[in-house]
């Protein structure tokens, strides 16, 4: 533990020089019909990333009190119909046409509300 | 080799230009004796002391004397906000000085908590029978103020979701210290390594943990350093946020702390688990800037149910520190019209950015994204992603603009630009292509390495992005050591997106000084919405512990209207709620003598 901490320290005191790239040399943006993940709710931005990882952790709301989906990982109940889950990419489709399923949020990060400045 | 005009605030002492091109680069101030991480003490010539000392920015020094028409003082200025004090017009000359006045008894005192500032026929014993909850980062369960002064722990668990699992770990993960294991860890030379759990020790980033520090102002006895906390009776139950590896990681969060919602809501769950019947107050010092702000976030509606399901329960949740950052913006955007939200990612921003847009279910518009320089990226409509990869394959600049919320229906487009994309001031063009409603709400993703902000000037709706909830209690910020009690600076504001009143009160987060990790007796400033949301966590604590030595069980409306009614006024100025001040700011004497009226009146 310490030694993690001791790394995470030495990252946080590194200086990473950043390489911009010029707006002449930018692409235009490849667009694309959104998948259809009508059941991932939070930031669109969140939402879609989660799309791309192998797996996360969410926060699944269901239909019914107790429903717990047997093809992902459930972790933790929070409330009658609220539960933790480990999300798999391959997991996506089956909660999106699970009837019983009504919202998938992927976890978001949360640092300290601390005001290290003032 | 040629120099390299900069862009640093110019009319200002050269000592302090230095300091600011420095942070202007990426580098933080270390801590000092007398100043935190990224903070400059400073002397001052000023035009009138009352001016000067009203200014939340200003941690106040001394009175030096008197030079002319003018005096000289002394104070701590928040670098981010240097520029902002040297140009008040009360400031004549600014140079850098040091002085501290470390107390947190100001807490204690200006919230009425102390045993002899409450009601004299108050039975709660300050918090005795009740569990404080807290979630957060470094419990230094060694420091005296969590000490009973037998020298046994406070402490019923610590849950450092972070270990390694047991068999019995909670919800199959982390590691649970005990009672017994933290009181076996005491009476060893090393507690942390006998433990295998222990606060961060002091950095150039960071001097003494944020959980410990949260800790003592809730539950803190003052064994250690002389002066209590709110509940010092309470017991306490400590969880130790993870975090998992999500995707967007990059070095913006490397050596930060932070946890995610998930385990925040796991641990918002054992807490309560924990306490069975016992009352029991959550305290959560976390947040970020973005999602709905409307209290339809799925981690926002389990705080509400874990509240809801059973009396004498509460969670009480920091406003956030957004209030000057920027991070805001709102408009309307018209049929068939156009509306230019203006980006602006600093020089010398080396992090990712993100923002959200939300707007109603009924509307449709497209996106179009404009770089610094006019050129048009290409537009997004309704139901599109768009990305720009690099030749390796990774995102540049991604968007997604999704259709119908499935928890409130409103529309969302996300934004995410990494750090090798140009900086300067991007243009986000929203074109109505269907409003009936045509507003909109934007947030900029909290950045602690490089804030970006909206051109504009709209602090309103910065609250953060758990306290929008129909159940939690959110707390603003103020300075209790000036005579007016200003509102910190930092301090975000109400109300939610769907336009309700949060947060509910306010109370002393500026310049708090509390337990510090790893020094046994000592304490350390650290200011923020974090350290005010503690003091109503223990002001609730007293309140559960009369109702339960009364005999009366406590639903979470009425622990919400005994708050709000507990709240004293001027400031905030007249009656009404206060975008930030809330409906006032808490008065633990009148809590608890609610209490007392409403078991009286059974």
């Amino acid at each position: 533990m310490e030694d993690e901490r001791k790394n995470r320290a030495a990252e946080d005191s590194d200086e990473e020089e950043t390489t911009r790239i010029g707006s002449d040399s930018l692409a235009s943006l490849n667009i694309e019909q959104a998948p259809a993940l009508g059941k991932l709710g939070g930031s669109g931005l969140g939402v879609q990333l989660m799309a791309d990882a192998d797996e996360f952790d969410a926060i699944v709301k269901v239909l019914e009190e107790g429903y717990k989906p047997d093809y992902v990982e459930c972790r933790a109940e929070i409330a009658p119909c609220l539960i933790t889950a480990r999300v798999r990419k391959g997991d996506l489709a089956a909660l999106e046409a699970d009837p019983k399923v009504v919202s998938v949020e992927a976890s978001t990060r949360l640092p300290s509300s601390d005001r290290e400045d003032d | 080799m040629q120099l390299e005009a900069t862009q640093v605030f110019a009319s200002i002492d050269p000592r302090f230009q230095r300091m600011l091109d420095r942070r202007g680069r990426g580098l933080s101030s270390p801590y000092t004796v007398s100043t935190n991480v990224g903070e400059v003490a400073v002397v001052a010539k000023v035009r009138s002391l009352a001016a000067w000392r009203a200014m939340s920015e200003v941690q106040e020094g001394a009175l030096l004397g008197e030079s002319g028409d003018c005096h000289l003082v002394t104070g701590r200025v928040p670098l981010a906000r240097l520029e902002h004090v040297r140009e008040a017009p009360t400031v004549v000359s600014l140079k850098p000085a040091q002085k501290l006045r470390p107390t947190l008894l100001q807490t204690v005192e200006e919230t009425f908590s102390g045993a002899d500032l409450l009601p004299d026929e108050a039975r709660g014993q300050r918090g005795a029978g009740v569990i404080v909850g807290i979630v957060d980062f470094g419990c230094d369960f060694a420091h005296r103020n969590l000490l009973n002064p037998d020298g046994t722990t406070r402490i019923r668990q610590i849950w450092d979701q972070t270990g390694s699992a047991t068999p019995d770990s909670p919800f199959g993960y982390g590691r649970v210290h005990s009672r017994s294991e933290i009181n076996a860890a005491l009476r060893a030379t090393d507690p942390y390594l006998e433990l295998g759990y222990g606060p961060r020790p002091d950095s150039a980033a960071q001097k003494g943990t944020h959980g410990t520090h949260v800790m003592d102002i809730a539950v803190g006895n003052g064994l250690g350093s002389a002066t209590a906390g709110v509940a010092p009776a309470a017991e306490i139950i400590f969880v130790e946020p993870a975090t998992t590896d999500i995707a967007w990681q990059g070095p913006g969060v490397v050596g930060s702390d932070f946890g995610d919602s998930v385990q925040l809501l796991e641990a918002v769950r054992y807490i309560f688990e924990q306490a069975g019947d016992t009352p029991a107050v959550v305290n959560l010092s976390l947040g970020t800037n973005g999602g709905p702000h409307d209290g339809t976030s799925l981690v926002e509606e389990g705080i509400d149910a874990m509240v809801r399901e059973q009396d004498n329960r509460a969670v009480v949740i920091a406003a956030s520190n957004s209030f000057a950052d920027g991070i805001h913006a709102a408009g309307n955007v018209a049929e068939g019209g156009a509306h230019d939200l203006g980006w602006i990612v600093p020089h010398d921003d080396r992090t990712d950015n993100e923002v959200e847009i939300w707007y109603s279910a009924g509307d449709e518009f497209d996106l179009e994204i404009v770089t610094p320089d006019g050129t048009s990226l290409g537009t997004i409509g309704l139901g599109q992603n768009g990305r720009i990869n690099d030749d390796n394959g990774a995102p540049l600049l991604f968007i997604a603009h999704r259709r119908q919320d499935p928890n409130n229906g409103d529309n969302v487009i996300g934004i995410f630009m990494e750090d090798r994309l140009p900086t300067g001031t991007w243009t986000l063009r929203l074109h109505g292509v269907s409003a009936a409603n045509g507003a909109f709400h934007a947030w900029i993703e909290r950045d602690d390495r490089g804030q970006s902000g909206f051109v504009g000037d709209d602090s309103t709706h910065t609250l953060g992005s758990i306290s929008c909830g129909g159940e939690s209690i959110v707390v603003g910020s103020y300075d209790a050591h000036k005579s007016g009690v200003p509102l910190s600076w930092f301090s975000s504001s109400g109300p939610t997106r769907d336009g309700r009143q949060k947060p509910e009160v306010s109370a002393p987060g500026h310049s708090v000084w509390a337990a510090h990790s790893r020094s046994g007796t000592g304490v350390v400033r650290k200011s923020g919405t974090s350290m005010a949301a503690p003091a109503v966590s223990g002001i609730v604590a007293l309140v559960l512990a009369e109702a339960a030595a009364l005999g009366i069980d406590i639903p979470s409306e009425t622990i919400r209207a005994i708050v709000a009614g507990a709240s004293r006024r001027n400031p905030p100025a007249g009656g009404a709620w206060h975008p930030r001040y809330g409906l006032g700011r808490l008065d633990a004497n009148a809590a608890v003598q609610d209490v007392i009226d409403i078991a009286e009146s059974l």
